[in-house]
């Protein structure tokens, strides 16, 4: 098995694998938060779990630029790892076969 | 200044508290979130928004911190450097660990001693529910008469009828006398000491284990006997004891029912056995005591009652008020008072006539502490002061590590590191110490400590906790002044010249505090000394040397008085002999005598003798004269001391008399005043009556000489009345000497301590003077080269400790002769402080402190100054 991750986590991960194109910081993460799941996340939330992901090596972070929004501070740019798609990937095969398992019955009900 | 911008004093919280690494990240991104919600929701909303966001992002691991990565290593630096120092400064190190191990036992022996006197009779399961009923008698002008710790005998079973709840036990043990325990089957026999009659609740009330025998049965039988196992291995070996009978005063059958435990140390009565109460009538007839068992008067028994849960001893008082007038003898009701006293408080607050043991002051608690704490502060003292001396050895390397970038917290903390460990290893020294110094600390305190009640895990962990402190504030001082330097001025100096100044100052200032304790400590010893010496040694009045004293209670001699003296006399050893009933210089008792001129019978100490008082006893008579052996009337007379004529009509003695029982007794002469009781009361008026019945012991003057051929030679007598009893004279000066053993034991633990408290000051002076040789080393031979002499050398040294030592003594003499008059105070008699004493302690401390500051100027001044000055 791959690295142990809870469900925001895993949502948060996922966010920066679908925002590969853009900067993933911690407010650009929060606003895609807030805009595919309609509800708030706050910032030092997201702070706390991009630092868990990256301590598990999902994520990698370099400093990215100043903006004078930020009063002169950097920011900090994360990008997604080998080891975070391929943990991601197996959570979705996980999933699949899981579901693959539920007799089609039920789900109609 | 920006108004849209967010609350800086939150930004300013967020900076305090994170990790720098981490605040670009956080403060950017809480900033930029603010601007995007403030152009959405307001300002007012953004703001409030971001303060909270701050206070979420105040996290734990967001925390700033101190470089981890070196702290491993910096700690075990710390351990490196302070075990080199250790190591390198033998001396030094032994002075401070030996001296601070010193003090720790010593502190730690007299908080167990301390602990056991505050733990007496609290192994008893209720012990905060029994309390002792004591008797307060006074006199109708409303002085105390008799404070005692006993009641009368009726007090403990209508107590019961009256107050069915109120559980109570009496114990009545044989007054001035120790009864002989025969057991037939061995043929042993030995008078015990600790024989106590007790009422069948008495394991009720008090819980002393029985390791045979059934508590609830033991004492419900009249004839039985509860031993404890070391009695019981005394009489029977190894034989079960249960079953077995024991004959009281050869006339009482006794069965063993039980063993009880032995009586633990901290009980204020140690009983050897316990008979039922049942039968005190037939105990009483068969040792020969015909002041009855029942009534308001004579009062020797101690009444201990079990007061119910949430019951107050307050309120029990009352209900004792009331008792008192609803019972006692219509006489009697207004000068008596009954009240509680808690089982808790007996050993170290109640001091009353007829206490079972003496117990102890709480006076000689409050000595032990001080000196405890006088003994820690001086070790301690010698620690401060031999740190802050060798600062200028560590100043360097303290201006180093500060140029290396260590902080003053960060030396601090060595430098606590370092006295911690140095009082870790003097705790450990100080357990070996302890181990080797307790039983002699038990026989000088004379209390055994029962170890087993006192080492709890918490005063273990006190012990420790203590010693960690200890370490703190000895290094405190220490801590905060080498990690004060500044660094570039040590760097470039040589260094020497730190260390002098205010530290000097201070640590002289300490060394005189040292020597102000210990010259007081001495100066205490010296006249508690003295004051044990005057009480034992003053003259009383009649001779109390060469006079042996021989119990007859219970025996046939009582009987054949007469022709035991006459017996006696034949031997070539004895001067003198004479019937008396009590020890005299112990204690006479008060009876009531009718004196003309009161109208109520008068309570006053009456002692009862025969002929040859005067003569055995050295007596003088100052008119009168003594009981006449030819003449029969005399057998009812009385004589009486000077004093008496305060109480006699007229003041005069000549003829008058005095009522004794029914009769008309008149008084044929006048004695000096002796003291016939101990010398912590003053002389009372004093009856000297002739009875026959009254007396307890023959009293013998033996001619000074061979001790064990006159005991045989006496022995010799007894065996012709009782061949059956065995023989136990004791002499009157030794029983005497007796009575004064609390200030005897006290001079012993103040002298022994003061005497530990001078070596540990003489320690911390040895290292402060072989430190001050060392700096002055080159001086001193620059000196020699210049032309000084030996004397001048050593002079110079040891100068500057003189003074200290001098100054010490200007300030303790005053307070020493304060807290001793103070103390002598409490003594009807006692000696007066001389001003020698003082003298003596001056020079003496004077004398030790050139004798251990000398030994190293003297070595100093004696190096060949060409190799000193060559150093460098």
């Amino acid at each position: 098995m791959g690295v142990q991750i809870g469900n925001l986590e895993e949502t948060i991960l996922l966010l920066v694998l679908i925002m590969g194109e853009q900067e993933v910081y911690g407010v650009s993460v929060a606003e895609a938060y807030k805009k595919q799941l309609n509800k708030p996340i706050s910032i030092p939330a997201v702070h706390t779990v991009l630092k868990r992901l990256e301590e598990k090596g999902l994520v990698k972070s370099e400093f990215g630029e100043v903006s004078p929004l930020r009063g002169g501070k950097r920011k900090r740019i994360y990008t997604i790892s080998k080891l975070g798609q391929r943990t991601l990937t197996e959570i979705k095969r996980g999933r699949e076969e899981l579901w693959n398992l539920v007799p089609s019955i039920n789900i109609s009900k | 200044m920006k108004t849209n911008s967010p609350p800086k004093w939150a930004d300013r919280i967020l900076e305090w508290y994170c990790d720098p690494n981490l605040i670009d990240e956080i403060q950017g991104d809480l900033h930029e979130g603010f601007y995007i919600r403030q152009s959405r929701e307001g300002l007012f909303k953004a703001r409030l928004f971001f303060i909270k966001e701050v206070f979420l992002s105040l996290k734990w691991r967001n925390r700033k911190r101190s470089q981890p990565s070196n702290f491993r290593s910096m700690l075990s630096n710390y351990v490196k450097i302070a075990f080199r120092n250790f190591t390198r400064q033998k001396l030094y190190s032994f002075i401070n660990v030996f001296g601070l191990a010193l003090g720790i036992t010593c502190v730690f022996l007299l908080t167990l001693y301390v602990l056991n006197e505050k733990s007496y009779d609290r192994f008893h399961t209720k012990s905060d529910q029994i309390f002792r009923v004591v008797q307060k008698v006074t006199e109708p002008n409303g002085s105390i008469l008799e404070y005692s710790a006993s009641v009368p005998w009726s007090v403990g079973p209508v107590l019961q009828t009256d107050y069915p709840d109120v559980l109570n036990v009496r114990m009545y043990k044989a007054w001035q006398k120790s009864p002989l325990i025969n057991y037939k089957d061995q043929d042993k026999g030995f008078y015990e000491n600790e024989v106590f009659f007790v009422d069948t609740t008495f394991f009720d009330i008090f819980s002393f284990p029985l390791v045979k025998g059934n508590p609830l049965t033991a004492l419900k039988n009249p004839q039985s006997v509860v031993l404890t196992e070391s009695m019981a291995t005394k009489y029977f070996g190894n034989e079960d004891p249960i079953g077995k009978t024991l004959k009281l005063e050869n006339s009482l059958d006794l069965t063993v029912t039980g063993v009880a435990k032995d009586v633990p140390p901290n009980s204020h009565f140690h009983f050897d056995f316990l008979i039922p109460l049942l039968n005190i009538g037939d105990i009483f007839e068969a040792t020969g005591n015909q002041w009855g068992y029942e009534g308001w008067y004579w009062n020797p028994v101690h009444t201990y009652v079990l007061l119910p849960e949430r019951y107050a001893a307050s309120d029990f008082d009352q209900e004792l008020k009331d008792f008192v007038v609803k019972h006692f003898p219509e006489r009697l009701r207004d000068l008596n008072e009954l009240h509680t006293q808690a089982l808790t408080d007996i050993h170290l607050q109640s001091n009353l006539y007829q206490e079972i043991e003496p117990g102890r002051s709480e006076s000689s608690i409050h000595i032990a502490i001080s000196i405890a704490v006088f003994i820690l502060l001086i070790a301690s003292i010698n620690f401060v002061n031999l740190t802050t001396a060798r600062s200028t050895q560590r100043a360097k390397e303290v201006g180093m590590r500060k140029v290396m970038g260590s902080t003053r917290n960060k030396l601090i903390f060595q430098f606590f590191s370092e006295s911690i460990l140095v009082c870790m290893l003097s705790f450990l020294l100080s357990m070996v110490m302890i181990l080797l110094l307790l039983s002699p600390f038990e026989s000088l305190v004379e209390t055994k400590l029962n170890l087993e009640y006192l080492v709890t895990p918490q005063l273990i962990g006190v012990v420790l906790f203590s010693i960690l402190m200890l370490g703190v504030l000895a290094g405190l001082y220490p801590a905060i002044l080498l990690s004060s330097y500044q660094p570039a001025k040590i760097l470039k100096s040589s260094g020497s010249g730190l260390g002098n100044g205010t530290g000097a100052l201070f640590r002289k200032s300490l060394v005189a505090l040292q020597f102000t304790i210990s010259v007081v400590l001495i100066i205490a010893t010296l006249i508690i000394y003295q004051q044990h010496q005057f009480l034992t040694q003053k003259g009383l009045g009649f001779d109390k040397d060469e006079i042996v004293m021989i119990p007859i209670q219970g025996t046939s001699i009582k009987q054949k008085r007469t022709e035991f003296k006459n017996e006696l006399k034949k031997n070539a050893q004895v001067v003198a002999a004479c019937a008396i009933s009590d020890i005299l210089g112990q204690d006479v008792p008060n009876r009531p005598f009718g004196i003309i001129g009161y109208d109520t019978p008068q309570d006053l100490p009456g002692l009862f003798t025969d002929h040859d008082f005067i003569e055995t006893f050295g007596v003088k008579l100052l008119g009168g004269r003594d009981f006449d052996e030819v003449n029969e009337n005399d057998q009812r007379t009385f004589l009486v001391n000077e004093n008496m004529l305060h109480i006699l009509k007229d003041s005069i003695w000549e003829n008058q008399g005095v009522r004794w029982g029914r009769q008309e007794r008149p008084i044929i002469g006048m004695v000096e005043n002796f003291h016939f009781s101990d010398l912590r009361q003053p002389v009372k008026p004093l009856l000297i009556g002739f009875s026959e019945s009254f007396i307890g012991y023959v009293a013998v003057r033996v001619k000074p000489g061979d001790v064990m051929a006159t005991t045989k030679a006496l022995d010799k007598t007894w065996r012709l009345f009782e061949p059956e009893r065995p023989f136990v004279p004791f002499f009157l000066n030794d029983e005497l000497n007796q009575l004064y053993k609390a200030e005897k034991s006290m001079g012993a633990i103040v002298s022994t301590f003061s005497m530990l408290a001078i070596v540990i000051a003489c320690l911390g002076l040895f290292g402060l003077a072989t430190y001050t040789v060392t700096l002055r080393v080159r001086e001193i031979g620059i000196r020699k080269v210049m032309g000084a002499g030996i004397t001048s050398i050593v002079s110079l040294i040891t100068k500057d400790f003189v003074v200290l030592v001098l100054i010490a003594n200007v300030i303790a003499w005053p307070v020493a002769w304060y807290v001793m008059d103070f103390w002598l105070g409490t003594f009807v008699y006692r000696t007066t402080i001389h001003w020698w004493i003082f003298g003596v302690v001056g020079l003496t401390t004077l004398l030790i402190a050139l004798i251990t500051t000398g030994f190293q100027s003297l070595r100093a001044a004696t190096l060949n100054p060409a190799q000193v000055i060559r150093e460098e």
